[in-house]
């Protein structure tokens, strides 16, 4: 490589690496504990799993007549399933179009028909850390933001892997030289981690970058495939009928055997249309799980209009989250992802102090 | 000998490692075997300098 195209290089990796290097510092900080989510939030529920049988369930509609009841004028917006009890989470509202402000969220057991114990009400600890690692608490700003750190970050790592050609045949692969200078040192280890934890680095920042871009890709995909599937009337939203959800969800569950119900959009929500209950299945294997089937029901005879699997963009942006949490294989791949996670925060620091430590001379001359 | 090319190991473990990754989203058995080996490649490097390192002071 000739000296000016390395000295290009050269800049595009210091500049890319320091403009996101305090705001992924940020991230991995915030990122390491939600690696471990499920068994935070663990900590603070009750230990014995919840038994029960299915013959002492109440109907869906009856439950969801309970949750309504206690909200007079209110119409079912969005229903939701908890994997580890039975219960619903019915989301409601003024009408089906209504603004998530004034949304309501009512969880009700299926065995009571009333809201179940012992939910803890608010935000939590764990929720705070993921907006911070989200959007930076600034809302659709930061989480645009962050999602330029990752482009940023990424650019970053393929000038890392530039830089690091030439450089890396004299010491050879894996060698971190002692005894010379603790800059030197730092140098190999900056670029021993930053080779070998390349493929992580850049699933990490890119499906971060998809996931800050949810609302742009949904929003394309409710004006595209979602439309075409439910061929949208401009007509009334239709009114919800008491009886309808349950049939809805038959219909739906027997249309597209094997798979269960992950979600419900009622006629005017965003996820559905002005006259349809959208019904959203899962499979059973992580990959199938994520990759969501929407089955269009008919609000007014329950009857099933269409399906159609979710297009290339939105299945990328649904794989994009468990790809970016490593929350999908166990606790061993957790352990390895925290593992990454800290790694990666010495490539940072290592990075930063090795610009910070850069001989006067040679940064004056850059310069020049 | 000709010497490999310094980003051929980079390259292999980066493959083995997207390969884990991915294979880790088709299932619950085998496939986090996959995975947890396939980061694995990129954790054992690490601690292969630190020995290393370790062993070449003494």
């Amino acid at each position: 490589m000739k000296p000016a195209t390395l000295r290009a290089w050269s800049k595009v990796h210091t500049w890319s690496s320091l403009t996101c290097t305090l705001f992924l510092l940020i991230l991995t900080l915030t990122g390491l504990p939600l690696i471990f989510h499920d068994e935070i939030d663990g900590l603070s529920k009750s230990t014995r799993p919840e038994r029960w049988s299915a013959a002492d369930l109440l109907p869906v509609d009856r439950a969801m007549a309970a949750a309504l009841a206690r909200h007079p004028g209110s119409v079912p917006i969005y229903l939701s399933f908890d994997e580890d009890r039975p219960v619903i989470n019915l989301t409601t509202g003024p009408t089906g179009d209504a603004p998530e402000a004034a949304m309501q969220f009512n969880p009700i057991d299926l065995r009571t028909a009333a809201p179940p114990q012992g939910d803890a009400p608010g935000h939590g600890v764990m929720d705070t850390v993921l907006d911070l690692h989200k959007d930076l608490l600034l809302g659709k700003v930061g989480e645009y933001f962050l999602g330029a750190m990752g482009l940023c970050f990424a650019l970053a790592l393929v000038s890392g892997v530039v830089l690091y050609a030439p450089f890396a045949r004299k010491p050879g692969f894996a060698t971190v030289r002692r005894g010379k200078s603790n800059r030197l040192g730092w140098l190999d280890w900056h670029n021993v981690i930053g080779g070998v934890t390349l493929a992580w680095a850049m699933v990490v920042g890119l499906t971060g970058t998809i996931n800050t871009l949810a609302d742009p890709i949904t929003a394309w995909w409710r004006g595209d495939a979602l439309a075409r599937l439910a061929h949208d009337s401009t007509g009334p939203i239709v009114p919800y009928r008491p009886g309808i959800a349950a049939l809805a969800l038959r219909h739906a569950q027997a249309a597209v055997p094997g798979m269960t119900v992950q979600f419900v959009a009622f006629p005017g929500a965003a996820f559905s249309s002005h006259d349809h209950i959208a019904v959203y299945l899962k499979g059973a294997t992580p990959l199938t799980a994520k990759l969501l089937t929407p089955v269009m029901v008919d609000a007014r005879t329950g009857q099933v209009d269409g399906v159609a699997p979710m297009p290339w963009y939105m299945k990328g942006l649904l794989l994009a989250q468990p790809l970016h949490f490593g929350d999908y294989g166990g606790l061993a791949m957790k352990i390895l992802w925290a593992l990454l996670d800290v790694v990666s925060i010495v490539v940072l620091g290592s990075g930063l102090y090795l610009w910070l430590g850069k001989p006067r001379p040679a940064r004056k001359a850059r310069a020049a | 000998m000709k010497q490999a090319h310094p980003l051929v190991p980079v390259a292999i473990i980066a493959v083995v490692s997207l390969a884990g990754m991915i294979a880790g989203l088709a299932g619950d058995g085998w496939e986090d075997v996959a995975a947890a080996l396939g980061l694995t490649a990129s954790v054992a490097p690490i601690a292969w300098a630190l020995r290393r390192g370790r062993s070449l002071r003494r």
